[in-house]
């Protein structure tokens, strides 16, 4: 329907990509997470070619919660989808992603086509133009989920998805010596992958043949299962890690797909783990309350979110978020990440620990002799 | 470019910087916008560049540089820059390590191509252009934090200095970005600044 007669003068440039939309600040891709609180502070969504990085809480909990997050929403926009994890069983992950929350339009009004011709009197500019709207966006850029229901398998199955448990890990013969041997297939099979599904921006695309993106999803990288031993070897830095989040970024950065690594960072030596930020594009940390003492400040949330780094791509300045004092809640049914604020003070007595304490006013007589504040 | 930053390090905007080893070193803040000042000064200046890009992409920089008003498309084509995509030649071995499983790569032979491409890029734009090139590394911690021992990054470091200083006449230009993290508890990065005192 058009309304103006005004036409763009270039033609658009910007990949048109289910699932994708161009950044507000600059020229990049973006996908979402499939958590849309954490779309908006990172600047929208994750960058097409990125490495996103999720340092885990101590139980590993909300890591795996917003994982599925990430697989889910590859569901729900048609992504390629390419999931492993040593620590668990990727396909009994993908059993347990959540069911979207889908807006039912419902039924058409019935009187549709009798639409009677009322002459408009003031509106009469208007009078061309349909009384609905007729073409409603079906696949948006981020999505609700359900946490009390899980994914139809069927919708799953929709897409083009793969996984690599740990035995398909064990079964690898290569050996190098640079890199420890698990990391060293992980990283052969993402190359693979890549390479099969077309996704590398190297590859000549012909122009019916739509582009479609790949999200990697790494769970638990660097856990014992994956024989790493907290970044050590022996007495030395094992640089396995560190190669492998090199060579997976140099893939990437010719590729259309994101990855999305979990690590449980608290198992490292910490100037491992400013290594290992450094070599990824945005780096977040959960920190659950779980197992800890409550600040009463903070009851209403789970934990707290920190941005240790955001990418910096094509431009001298990332995103900056309004505030960094995010924290997350987990709801019975969805996940959110919010600013951090403190509840409102609804008790009549203060709950500051400086007010100084007030007496109770004596019944007897009327002279007060309490110590009120402000006695005369 | 940025017209301050030439102020503060007293460099005129048509002056070439011969025989200057700039470290450019961060610890908390990002200073990558130098590295970028450099590039569009020494492309300026018309001298030529060796850029070794070791953290991002050719596509990060041309867009940065389109924005100081510098094409490095073109650039390429009249042979005033060579860009050496360091990211997928040290991908590329992280990846074929794995492939070939009987000819392992070695670090030192890794640095030493490395090392070896830089030297013939900088032959080749001092004979076309007839002036001594610059030779700027982005992030040469990134070798550090990939595990390339720390003495062998310094040796490389040594060998690129004297690179630039191997004719009596003009001498090049050598700007290293190093950046240290908030929390390296090892000595390696200090040594590298070490290297850029003087």
């Amino acid at each position: 329907m058009t309304s103006t007669s005004f036409q763009k003068k270039s033609k658009a440039k910007i990949l048109q990509i289910p699932g994708a939309k161009p950044s507000l600040y600059n020229n990049q891709l973006l996908i979402s997470t499939g958590i849309p609180s954490l779309d908006s502070i990172i600047g929208g969504g994750v960058a097409v070619g990125t490495v996103f990085l999720l340092e885990e809480d101590a139980y590993g909990n909300y890591g795996r919660l917003m994982l599925k997050y990430f697989c889910s929403e590859a569901v729900m926009t048609g992504h390629s989808l390419h999931l492993t994890s040593a620590d668990r069983d990727p396909q009994q992950i993908l059993k347990e992603l959540p069911a979207p929350i889908i807006d039912d339009p419902g039924p058409p009004p019935e009187d549709a086509t009798n639409q009677s011709d009322e002459h408009m009197k003031i509106a009469w500019r208007y009078q061309h133009l349909p009384k609905y709207q007729s073409n409603p966006t079906s696949i948006k850029f981020g999505h609700y989920y359900d946490l009390t229901k899980t994914m139809d398998p069927e919708l799953t199955n929709s897409i083009d998805h793969s996984t690599i448990s740990e035995a398909d890990l064990c079964t690898c013969s290569s050996s190098s010596i640079s890199m420890n041997e698990k990391y060293a297939l992980l990283l052969e099979k993402i190359k693979q992958k890549i390479d099969d599904g077309k996704f590398s921006t190297t590859t000549q695309h012909a122009q019916h043949d739509k582009r479609n993106i790949l999200r990697i999803g790494i769970h638990s990288l660097g856990s014992p299962q994956w024989g790493e031993n907290g970044g050590m070897k022996g007495e030395n830095f094992d640089f396995s890690l560190s190669r492998f989040l090199y060579g997976c970024r140099a893939l990437l950065r010719s590729a259309f797909a994101v990855m999305m690594i979990t690590v449980q960072s608290h198992l490292f030596h910490p100037a491992f783990v400013g290594r290992l930020r450094k070599l990824c594009d945005t780096v977040i940390q959960l920190e659950s309350f779980a197992g800890s003492e409550k600040n009463p400040a903070c009851k209403e949330y789970h934990g707290l979110l920190k941005i240790h780094q955001l990418p910096r791509l094509n431009s001298l300045l990332c995103h900056m978020p309004d505030t960094l004092d995010l924290g997350f809640k987990l709801r019975r049914k969805k996940f959110t990440i919010e600013k951090l604020h403190l509840p409102p003070e609804l008790s009549e007595t203060a709950s500051r620990p400086q007010e100084d304490p007030v007496y109770k006013k004596s019944p007897a007589g009327c002279g007060s002799t309490g110590k009120s504040k402000i006695d005369f | 470019m940025f017209l301050e930053i030439n102020n503060l390090i007293d460099v005129k905007q048509t002056e070439r910087l011969n025989g200057w080893f700039a470290g450019i070193s961060e610890s908390s803040v990002e200073g990558s916008f130098l590295v970028h000042h450099f590039l569009s000064h020494s492309l300026k200046t018309s001298t030529p560049v060796c850029f070794v890009a070791l953290s991002q992409s050719f596509g990060h920089y041309n867009t940065i540089s389109q924005k100081f008003g510098t094409n490095l498309t073109t650039q390429k084509e009249t042979n005033k820059l060579v860009f050496v995509e360091g990211l997928k030649l040290l991908g590329n071995t992280c990846c074929k390590d794995c492939d070939k499983g009987d000819n392992p790569i070695d670090d030192k032979s890794v640095l030493t191509n490395l090392l070896q491409s830089i030297s013939t890029s900088y032959k080749e734009l001092k004979e076309k252009n007839g002036c001594s090139p610059t030779i700027i590394i982005d992030n040469i911690s990134v070798l550090i934090v990939l595990g390339f021992d720390t003495r062998d990054v310094i040796t490389f470091c040594h060998y690129l200095h004297e690179l630039i200083h191997e004719d009596i006449g003009e001498k090049g230009c050598l700007v290293l970005y190093a950046s240290n993290g908030k929390q390296n508890g090892d000595g390696s990065n200090e040594n590298l600044m070490e290297l850029d005192g003087p």
